[in-house]
């Protein structure tokens, strides 16, 4: 997508679903890329994909629900020489994160197919991004294994639907991988739509993990 | 009585007593021979207290629980004192000042003390001290990682130790960890 130049979106709806598969296919190129966001209703933004940082003038708080008209453009840059050194560059994971949060809402991520297994490659840096207990739990629960949409929603006492959402999102960041072939399920799960042990209790807070954040976070007030 | 005691290890200047005192405030903390008592308290054998100072603080999980964070210096690895409360240990945050001379091998010394924790999901790695450089490549740490523990995914996070959020989602990550690989060990 957009390699040869740009790729415009007329409708404004799907407007950070664009940029999510445009970072998705540039990633996937494994050449130094910078992409630039031209929007209607937002500053421009930059993305150097070779660094994983990124530079847009607001504060990522003020990043808007949908970009409207948007048109993605990308450029090869030269490895080891980062574009526009005087700028103020960020760390890209909490862009992107919060691009996923928008994008995948209500759709997959394109690029995502259900039954298809994923395990964690690396942790995102979450001290720099807004999360919630149960997507901790989750991105722990894949540095274990690989594993289906189902499956990690059994694991870590969530629904389908969410954990998916998680996984799309992670995806974007690059901090999943797939499967390469087929892998049975972990025995912990079997492979059943069925609840699994424990997961449950510890979701609603029975395990040393829910108890220790709620505990800290009392004493916060 | 049930305890978890998690150990933050770090060279000195990583940020390990601004952690403890960040999470627990004054009130929590002590160091030396009152942290002695403490690991006493916790089962440890009477012994002499090392010469280096070790900050604390407690908090009580439920009635008879009680969570344990012991600050402890690398340089102490070979004390006794040091010695026990990594046997106890439920898991480690291990601090590595990104401003360091060498902040890799800082991490390194970390890995080889506490593979036998990190296979039990209990190694956390917290990047201090971040805004003292111009970039934290945090893909050469998990590198690092990744070349002693080949398959494991160990956590890599930035923590300023003056954050008081940044640290509870810091030990929120590592009990996470350790609880599901107990899970797929069950």
């Amino acid at each position: 997508m957009a390699t040869s130049g740009a790729e415009r979106d007329e409708s404004g709806i799907d407007g950070w679903r664009k940029v999510a598969a445009a970072i998705d296919s540039m990633r996937r190129l494994s050449m130094p890329m910078l992409l630039t966001v031209v929007s209607s209703q937002m500053p421009p933004l930059w993305i150097d994909l070779s660094t994983g940082r990124y530079h847009w003038e607001p504060p990522l708080s003020a990043l808007p629900e949908s970009p409207g008209e948007v048109t993605v453009y990308s450029q090869p840059i030269e490895a080891g020489n980062p574009p526009y050194p005087w700028v103020a560059w960020q760390p890209m994971d909490p862009l992107l994160w919060e691009i996923g949060r928008r994008a995948f809402r209500d759709h997959r991520a394109e690029w995502m197919r259900t039954g298809d297994r994923y395990a964690l490659q690396r942790w995102p840096n979450l001290t720099e991004i807004a999360h919630t207990p149960e997507e901790i739990r989750m991105i722990a629960t894949l540095a274990n294994g690989f594993l289906t949409a189902q499956e990690l929603g059994l694991l870590a006492g969530a629904d389908e639907a969410t954990a998916r959402r998680v996984l799309d999102r992670l995806s974007l960041m690059g901090a999943i991988k797939t499967a390469s072939g087929p892998v049975a399920p972990p025995t912990v799960v079997g492979g059943e739509d069925t609840a699994v042990p424990g997961a449950k209790d510890r979701a609603q807070g029975a395990g040393l993990f829910a108890r220790l954040r709620d505990r800290f976070d009392g004493r916060q007030s | 009585m049930t305890e978890h005691v998690i150990l933050l290890v770090g060279a000195a200047s990583s940020g390990k007593s601004t952690a403890i005192a960040t999470l627990f405030g004054t009130a929590g903390a002590g160091t030396g021979a009152s942290a002695a008592e403490s690991a006493r308290a916790a089962g440890a054998p009477e012994v002499e207290v090392p010469g280096q100072a070790i900050d604390f603080g407690q908090l009580e999980l439920a009635p008879g629980e009680m969570v344990r964070v012991y600050a402890v210096p690398a340089s102490g690895r070979y004390d006794y004192m040091w010695q026990i409360l990594k046997r106890r240990a439920f898991g480690v945050l291990a601090l590595v000042r990104a401003s360091d001379a060498a902040p890799l091998a800082e991490l390194e010394s970390v890995i080889d003390e506490f593979a036998e924790l990190q296979l039990r999901g209990g190694l956390l790695v917290g990047i201090t001290h971040v805004d003292e450089v111009t970039q934290v490549d945090q893909s050469a740490y998990q590198a690092a990682l990744a070349a002693r523990f080949p398959g494991a995914v160990t956590p890599v996070l930035t923590v300023d130790p003056r954050d008081r959020g940044q640290l509870i989602t810091a030990l929120s990550v590592l009990a996470a960890s350790v609880e599901s690989r107990q899970q797929f060990e069950d």
